[in-house]
This record gives C-alpha cells, structure tokens and sequence, in this order.
C-alpha cells in the first residue's frame, strides 16, 4: 500500500477524501455512496433554483443543523474511529476527522430518510400515487442502508457508532419535521408579506393547517 | 460496550414513539387534496353497512351543548342509532342524565352511562380544587380506558360537542392512541351553532387535536382552513 506523503501544511478536504484499498471494486462503490451526502444536498440546490420553493430551504436548514449537531456530538464523545490496517487517518489525533462517535454520514442519512418519508406520506401537496409512495420510501431507505454498510467496509467507523449516528438522525428528522409545520412554516408565511423575501422565495401553494 | 446498546434501543423506542405521535396528531398530516366541503373525506362517508356494531361515544355537558347533542343525534338516528350500535353516554350533571334517560327509551340501541365528575365546585379554595382536579383527571381516565376496551376492533366514532371536559377526554383518547400502538380513536367535534365569527375555547384547543373538525357556518372556514362544512346540522 503505497503512503501519500503530503507537502508541508496541506490537507486533505475532508468532506470528499476517501481511502480505499486499491483494486477493490465494492471499495470502490462504497466510496461513491460515501459522496451520497454531498450529492443530495446538491440536488436540494438543483430543486432550489428551479423551483425556488421554500421547502428546500426548510429542508437544508435542517440537514446542515443536523451537521452542527454532529460536530458538536463528536467533540462530547470522543470515541476513536478504527485504524485502517494499521494506518490512521492523514490528521493528527487532536482534529474532528479522526473522532468517530456519531457518524456524520450515517447521521445524515438518518435525517434524510424519516425527514423525506414523513413529509411524503403526510405533507407533500402533490399527488403521488400509493404504489410510487411505497416505492420511493423503500429506495430511500435502501439508499441509507447502503451508505451505512459502506462506512462500516471502508472501516471508518465501528458498527456502534454507526448505529447511533443512523437513529439520531432519524429522531432528529422527525422533531425538526414537527417543528417546521408548526412553527417554521406559519412564520414563513408570515414573512413573505415583506417584498424583498418574497423575492427571495416563494410559497408554492400554501397548505392549510 | 453495553450503554450502546441500550441507547440505541432507547432511541430506537423514542423514534416509534415520535413517529406515532406524527400520525395521530391531525395537525401534522394536512390534507392537500380533498379539504373543500365535499363529503369526501373517508371519516365522514357513513353508510349504514359500515357502522354495524358502532360504538358511539358523546358527552354531554351543560344546558345548550346537551340540547345540541340530542338534536345532532336525532337527525343522524337512522345511521348511528340502529339497533346494532352500542351508545356510551358521559353526563357530568344530572339535567342532562335526566333528559338523555327520557330519549333513550325510544332508542333502539345499548345505552350506557358513565359520570364525569366537575373538576372544580364553585367557590372551592386552592388546595380542594387540586385534589377535585386529580380525582377528576384520574376518574375520567379509567372511564376513557373502558370505553376504548369497548371499541377495540370494532367500527366506533367519538361526537363531541362544545363542553370543557371534552378537551380532557380527547388528551386522554389521544395518549392512549399513542401508548397503544395500533389503535385509533375518530374524533368528530362539532362547533356550536351560536359560533358565527369565533371559536369557542374548547373548539380552538380541539382543532389541533380532532380528527375531523366541522363548524355549522361557513364564515368559520376562513380563518380555521382544516375545518368542514356541512351546512347546520343540528
């Protein structure tokens, strides 16, 4: 396995830096479901700028919260993630990457998957049919699995700590879910009787609660 | 290694338990099709087919709400009051028990009657009416218990009308959904026929906690969107 030897003072971006063993081909599938947070928020991006529909920001706001809350769990915790063969990680001990406990990308699945379904099965003004209901929520569902096991392969973080990441954020998915229709969506409303946030974002047909 | 599995039960439990909370709170799972005043919605739709065996609950409470109630369920007697449903009655003064007592003779369904206590007497200082308060809460409780045994697994349906205790009897239908993971309660609240412009007090507590919400004048739809109109139906 060959060493990377950095030049002095330069990192990796930790957010798209991921090891594999080389040749590995599910090693290498996993390391493209270990981008399936950033390709997500992206894709809220896309839903942004087309639709320019306040329940993207509502759900950004609400993953990168999530985030915070991760950051803020992984300096509390302290628990250490496993060695990769002997190696670990490019950052010194001392740094948020080499801490493990919760995983922020099963964490971040977690909320992307109760905050999608529940808004889908209870919320979404759109019709769906049933079937293509059941359909999405068993692929969302998929997806985070998916993701999950990758970070347990690529030996990133033990199997508790992803376990936990994974229900956190799916316990936060749904107090944040609760509190958009109630307080965050009523205020927005609110809001956009000010001209330049209604120019900023639009309401698309106002559910009634 | 042994906190982490039970955390992760713990959460495990939370997140069921939140979720529940999600699907039995009318308030988070707004409607985006069908909330007009069409008849369409699948609590409402009753033919007579579907309510064999219906466990009916009202409750009556003082003066006018009564007199409304018994008017309500005059008109639907050909639906609710077969001979097949059984009617749990809660009265918590004794007018009300008396006239309902003189009606149910010319039912032809199972009458029962329980009694929900006042939770506070007139003039009653601090430290009595806490404990009419307790005694109350706890009594009614029981008597929510029982009624729910009756309804498990059968068609059943919770009228109520403009009363106070009303508030209480919902919180206590609504924990038990929640607790119990698989049962519902249908809760239809009826607003009073004298609320033209605003809602009564019960009425603004119940629209976030009933299941089905009908107001008697059209003007109440505007500023309450989740309700339904059906003309007057007392």
């Amino acid at each position: 396995m060959n060493l990377i030897r950095l030049p002095e003072g330069v990192i990796p971006f930790d957010e798209t830096y991921i090891l594999y063993k080389e040749g590995d081909l599910m090693g290498g599938v996993c390391c493209i479901l270990a981008l399936a947070p950033i390709l997500i928020l992206q894709s809220y991006l896309t839903w942004f700028i087309i639709d320019r529909d306040v329940e993207s920001l509502y759900v950004v706001v609400g993953q990168l919260s999530n985030e915070v809350l991760n950051k803020i769990l992984k300096r509390v915790f302290k628990h250490t993630r496993p060695m990769q063969d002997g190696l670990t990680m490019i950052n010194s001990n001392d740094s948020i990457l080499s801490f493990g406990m919760p995983s922020a990308h099963c964490q971040f699945m977690g909320f992307f998957t109760s905050y999608i379904i529940v808004n889908m099965w209870c919320r979404w003004r759109y019709k769906i049919e049933k079937r293509d209901k059941l359909l999405y929520s068993i692929l969302i569902v998929l997806l985070s699995l998916s993701v999950c096991i990758s970070r347990w392969y690529l030996q990133y973080h033990h199997w508790d700590q992803i376990i936990i990441g994974y229900e956190i954020g799916m316990f936060v998915g749904m107090w944040y879910y609760m509190s958009v229709v109630v307080l965050i969506a009523p205020l927005s409303i609110h809001l956009t009787h000010y001209p330049f946030v209604s120019y900023c974002f639009e309401i698309l047909h106002i559910l009634k609660v | 290694m042994n906190w982490v599995v039970l955390g992760s039960l713990l959460l495990f439990i939370a997140s069921v338990y939140t979720l529940r909370l999600i699907l039995i709170i009318p308030c988070f799972t707004a409607a985006s099709e069908s909330n007009k005043d069409g008849k369409d919605s699948s609590l409402l739709k009753l033919k007579q087919e579907d309510v064999r065996g219906l466990q009916l609950f009202i409750f009556l409470g003082s003066g006018g709400h009564t007199g409304e109630m018994l008017r309500l369920l005059q008109n639907y007697k050909n639906i609710l009051l077969n001979k097949d449903t059984t009617l749990h009655v809660g009265y918590s003064d004794n007018e009300s028990l008396k006239k309902m007592k003189k009606l149910s003779d010319a039912f032809e369904c199972k009458v029962k009657f329980y009694e929900f206590k006042k939770a506070r007497e007139v003039g009653a200082n601090v430290k009595s009416s806490l404990k009419t308060i307790i005694v109350t809460l706890l009594a009614s409780l029981m008597h929510v218990v029982n009624i729910k045994l009756h309804m498990l697994n059968k068609p059943h349906l919770v009228l109520l009308n403009g009363p106070g205790t009303c508030c209480i009897i919902t919180t206590w239908f609504k924990l038990i959904d929640l607790l119990c993971l698989f049962t519902s309660s249908n809760i239809i609240y009826v607003e009073s026929l004298a609320r033209i412009k605003t809602l009564s007090l019960t009425g603004k507590i119940l629209y976030w906690l009933a299941d089905e919400f009908v107001v008697q004048w059209k003007d109440l739809q505007t500023p309450y969107p989740r309700s339904k109109h059906f003309g007057i139906l007392v």
